[in-house]
Order: structure tokens, then sequence, then C-alpha cells
């Protein structure tokens, strides 16, 4: 499993390495990521024919609660919904997408939750699985 | 499933079977997962009954594959929808301008098929994004700067035809301005190039864009009479140096006399795109700062007022960074005469160097050099900045629909377009994105743009509320005669309807064209508010 640090611009990561390797093998992906990295992939993944499967939007709430949000397969939901951002993630989401049945129907309320602007954006997390 | 207008379902099915016999089952998408992939993102109806949506999708290889698509659309008029890579938000996306057409994702052809360093021209296929040319252009060294918008995920065929452009030199960051021949594929299915492509054997094709006869270029842009399938553009000889330095004035009545020079040095080919602002109002662009509508209070200020008010700030009225391109020797000579016209000119004004940096930049040096679009490289970064903008943030948009009035390089004008936008802001109870240090921009090196940027939401009430604040600004655009120069399918009716000189004589005569170059009205019906004349008597 290759893994992939994103930053500001996810252009470069897309365009020089994940797209062209989408093209010749459609490996799952899956990461943890803001709203707004997740809009631009999800808008890229149509390159490669790929959709989000999966997303937990993790919503920090005024109060400091923590809410998520969760749209998808539904037989990956509680493995997605104890994930958190440490080390043990990496292992946790590779288990994780080994999960993804691309067999069933897909949940086209799963695709284009928030634009790349949300109010939320900036204290939100989204777990999520492109296939 | 939406299925294009007066098609049956079986039909329909037929028609999906033929798509596929020409692309290859895989490149068929028609289930609703497969076709909710090309909804439009920023849809100002998102989920409503009027968004516009696919039917299916077809993604060919090639141009025979096109041309395939295109006698297979015909035999069962299907409408049909091109798109390069369908992120062209703001602006419909990959959505088709009529529910019910079927997208045809040029996607798959992505073959740069040349790029002369010495002639400084590309030749591409509409699936290359900016990415995969810039990519192309370094992975062999080639010295040649692009240009490109920002975001820059989109193609340059795609954002061309949409009159879409960038950020460096004029001649560039026109982006249909610069292109240098095109080939495309008739409603009827045959292949055209123009300029000299239509000599078979011709090396200029890419040189000289006129040919013989008449050029038919400007058909194929914002409208529906082919689909292009490869396209040439010029590029700039990679600059020695960037530099920038930025201009102030003193007073609210300076911006007259900072418009005139700054055009003169533009028209003069001295500088790249002047990037105007306010330092008095904390800047030029954007949502009027709550300071800024405390000003606007009683109405629109005085000039007296005004004055006033930048006095106060202890801030000049207005600032322009100037952007120059090229050797070392010539960019510093070229921003010293500027400042001398400047400091002739308007009295107050004074100057602040900015940067200066050798191109090309270094990848390490890239990576963290917030300006990238400015020197041709493509870029995302816009997502990651406008998400962390507190402003943004505030209003929790989804997305936005852009309307770019056109206006003549004056202050004045500029003036007068902020306050009919502030005050068609104010009619509906919307917060004004305008204000009296609105400043404009200047995509287009001849004349000034000023925007409106109305949110999108997934919200049906809130996006009645953008729908009516949209079309009012584009009726209120017209009371002034600005045209709105690119436009969401959702208002392209309306936007073409303002072009009234003759009794609408220009889009009479285009459809006169699409009934003769496409009698069943298969590409992409209502695309600028061409529609077929089949669906024309129930137009808007």
């Amino acid at each position: 499993m290759s893994v992939s640090e994103v930053r500001d611009d996810l252009g470069q990561l897309w365009y020089g390495e994940l797209r062209g390797q989408l093209r010749r093998t459609r490996t799952p992906l899956a990461g943890v990521t803001d709203r707004a990295t997740l809009f631009c992939l999800e808008e890229l993944a149509r390159d490669v024919d790929m959709r989000v499967r999966f997303r937990v939007d993790r919503v920090v709430e005024q109060g400091g609660r923590t809410r998520h949000e969760v749209s998808g397969q539904p037989s990956l939901a509680p493995t997605l919904r104890g994930l958190g951002t440490d080390e043990s993630f990496g292992n946790a989401m590779a288990s994780v997408v080994r999960l993804v049945d691309n067999s069933l129907p897909g949940d086209v309320g799963t695709l284009r939750r928030t634009g790349p602007f949300h109010n939320a954006n900036e204290r939100t997390l989204v777990a999520w699985i492109i296939a | 499933m939406a299925l294009p207008p007066n098609v049956s379902e079986e039909e329909f099915a037929s028609a999906l079977s033929e798509f596929a016999q020409a692309v290859g089952d895989e490149w068929v998408f028609s289930s609703d997962e497969d076709v909710a992939l090309y909804r439009d993102s920023y849809s100002i109806y998102w989920g409503e009954p009027e968004e516009r949506v696919a039917s299916a999708a077809v993604a060919p290889a090639n141009v025979e594959e096109v041309q395939q698509i295109v006698r297979v659309a015909n035999r069962y008029n299907i409408p049909i929808y091109p798109i390069s890579t369908g992120r062209n938000l703001t602006y419909g996306g990959a959505a088709p301008t009529l529910s019910g057409s079927v997208v045809v994702d040029l996607k798959r052809m992505n073959r740069v098929l040349e790029v002369d360093e010495d002639r400084h021209f590309a030749l591409v296929e509409p699936g290359v994004s900016y990415y995969d040319l810039y990519n192309y252009i370094q992975e062999r060294g080639l010295q040649v700067m692009l240009d490109v918008p920002d975001p820059g995920w989109g193609s340059p065929i795609g954002n061309s035809l949409d009159h879409g452009a960038g950020y460096t030199m004029a001649p560039f960051r026109d982006h249909f301005g610069s292109r240098c021949g095109i080939e495309f594929v008739t409603a009827e299915g045959e292949i055209v190039r123009t300029g000299t492509g239509a000599m078979p054997g011709t090396d200029t094709w890419q040189d000289y864009r006129y040919g013989v006869g008449p050029m038919i270029d400007g058909l194929l842009a914002q409208s529906n009479f082919g689909i292009v399938t490869k396209m040439g553009f010029w590029l700039a000889p990679m600059p020695e140096t960037f530099l920038t330095g930025t201009v102030t004035v003193p007073r609210y009545r300076d911006f007259d006399a900072l418009v005139k020079e700054v055009s003169y040095l533009e028209d003069s080919f001295l500088t790249g795109m002047p990037s105007f602002g306010s330092p008095a109002a904390g800047g030029g662009f954007g949502q009027a700062s709550p300071q800024m509508a405390e000003l606007m209070q009683d109405g629109w200020p005085s000039v007296e007022r005004l004055e006033e008010f930048v006095s106060a700030q202890g801030r000049p009225a207005w600032s322009v960074e100037l952007r120059f391109y090229g050797p070392e020797e010539v960019v510093r000579a070229s921003w010293d005469a500027a400042k001398r016209r400047f400091r002739d000119r308007v009295a107050g004004a004074a100057f602040e160097d900015g940067d200066f940096w050798r191109l090309p930049l270094s990848a390490e040096e890239l990576a963290t050099n917030p300006r990238k679009p400015l020197l041709g490289v493509p870029a995302l970064e816009i997502f990651a900045t406008m998400a962390r903008n507190p402003r943004t943030n505030d209003a929790p948009l989804e997305g936005h629909a852009d309307l770019f009035a056109i206006l003549p390089r004056k202050a004045e004008a500029v003036h007068e377009a902020a306050r009919a936008m502030s005050d068609a802001y104010g009619e509906l109870g919307v917060p004004p994105a305008h204000h009296p240090f609105s400043t404009p921009l200047n995509f287009y090196s001849r004349a000034f743009i000023v925007p409106a940027i109305v949110p999108t939401w997934r919200d049906p009430a809130r996006n009645a509320q953008s729908r009516a604040l949209y079309s009012r600004l584009v009726d209120r655009c017209a009371e002034h005669d600005w045209i709105v120069y690119r436009t969401n399918p959702a208002f392209q009716d309306q936007v073409v309807s303002k072009l009234s000189y003759n009794d609408n004589a220009l889009l009479r005569f285009e459809e006169k064209l699409k009934d003769g170059i496409d009698p069943n009205g298969i590409i992409s019906p209502g695309r600028y508010g061409i529609w077929p004349a089949s669906m024309r008597s129930g137009r808007a």
C-alpha cells in the first residue's frame, strides 16, 4: 500500500502520480482530508471512473461535541466511525478498503455531499473511500 | 434515469447499444451512480427538478469514435453534450445545458500532439488538462511558458472554448485569442480543420491561423456547431525573469489617472496583467467588509465623503501591482519607466518593489510559491485558500455562479458598476459585495471586468434567492449596456436575450447556421441560447 501526504495543491499528486496508477489498476483510495480536498478528489476521480463509495464527516460542533455523518456502504460504518488520525490510521483504512464491495449498488447520496466552501470546513475532517 | 426528450426507453436502449459498439461497453455510462458523476457540483438548481442532468455518458478514444457517436445521435435524435474535462465550475461543470442529453466525455482523447519550443506553440486534444500540458513541457525541459486559469485542472481546449482567461501577458491570457488551428467534427460526422490545417500536409497549422477565406474558429466557442477534437495554442517563450512592483496613489479621484496609465503600459506591451486594489478599503475585490458597509449605510457616499474616508484611514486610496516578464535588464527598465510615468502624472504616487525571480523556478522553489498561476504553473491551491478564508466561512456557501460584466477601461465605469451591483444586492436584501472601492479584473487587456460572485447552495430556498439575484444582475447590466461575457447555463438564454441590436439579429443569424449545419439539433441544444428549431418555441 502506498501512502501520500496532501498539502495545499492536490494537483501534482493527482496528475503526477495517482491518476496514472489508477488508469493502470483501479485500486481503491482511502484517506482523511478536509472537505475541500475531498471535493477536488471527487471531481478528479471521474477521470478514472471512480467515485466516493463511503464517507464519514467528523463535524466538530460549536460546543466542542463531535458528530459523525456517515454515508455509503452500511457495513463499513462501525469500523470507520472509530478511526483516528494517529499512526494506526493507515492500517485501519487498509483493512476497511478490503471491505469495500464494488458489486453492491452505489449510493448516489454519497456523491457530492458538500462543496469546497462549506462553513464547517475548518472544523471538519472526512474519512473517505474512493473506489 | 433521465431520458433524452422525446426518446422512448426502447430507442434509448438501442442508442446506448450502438454507442457501446462504437466505443466499447466499458466506456458507456448509464447507471444512476455513473451519471451522478456528471452533475454540476455548483448547480444553482441542486436537487430541484430544473437541475440539468445527463441521461448517460459516453467516452470516445479518438476522432473516429466521435464521428460514430455523432452519427448514432443523429439516427436517434439524441442530444449530446461534449465536455473536455468537465470542470468548468460556476459555468455548468460536466452537466449538459439540456437535461437528458448524453455527455460526450472527451477525457480519453488526452494526447499532447506537439509542443514546439522554437516556434512556441502546442497542439493538444480536448482531454489534455493544463497539468498534463505543463508536465509534458517540464519532463522534456522545453523552454515555453503556459498561461493557465486558476484552478488549473481544466483543459486548454475547454477553457478557451468558453472564453476563459489566465494571468500572464495579454496575448496569452486570452485563451481563445491565443489559439491557432482547430479540428472539429460536425453534426453530420465530418472532420473539418480550420486555418491552414485545411490544406493537407501543411506545416503552418499552428503558425498562421487565418488560412484563406472566412475564419470560422469563433463559431466553435460558446456554441454548439461542432465537437472540437484538436486545437493549437500559441505559447510564450520562457521569460528569463519575473518582476513585480506596486504603485499606490493617495486620493479617491486618482483612480482615473491610475487606470489611464496602466492601460498605456499594457497596451504598449510593457507589463503583464495588472492587479488593482484599495489599501484604504482593505482590499478591492470580494465581500464588502463591515467598514465598507458602514460607509454605505446612508447610501452611496459622495466623492468628498470618500476622500475624507481615505484621509482618515491614513492609507492610499488605490494600488496596482504591475508584473513584468522578460530579460532582467528589460523588466527593470520597464519598471523604472512605469515609475517615471506615474510620478509625472499623479501627485503623491508611491512605489514599492515586489518579487523578482529568475525563471523557470525549480520544483523546490515552486512548491512553496503561492503565485504559481502568474508564472503559468497550474495549481489547485485556490480551493484550500478559499476554504480557509474567514469571510467565506461566514457564509456557508457550497459553490458559486459567477457573473462577469465587461466594461470600458474607465474609472467612472468601474464606480458605476460597483454602485449598480450594490444596489441590486440591496434591493433583494442581500449584503452587498461591491462598494465604492471595488476594483476591476483585467483578464482581457482591452476591457475591465467587474465580477459578482453569486453563492450557490444545497438549499433550494437559498438557491432561489441566488437565482433572483443573478437574474437581477443580468438585467441591471443590460440596463447599463454592459455585456455578461460568460455565464452559467441557467442564465444563458437571459444573457443572450440582451443582445438585442436589430431585433436580436445576431442570435437569429446563429439559429440559421444551427438549422443548416445541425438540422436535428443534436449538439449541445440551448448552449448560449442557440436552440434547434424544434425547441425554439418554448424558449423564454
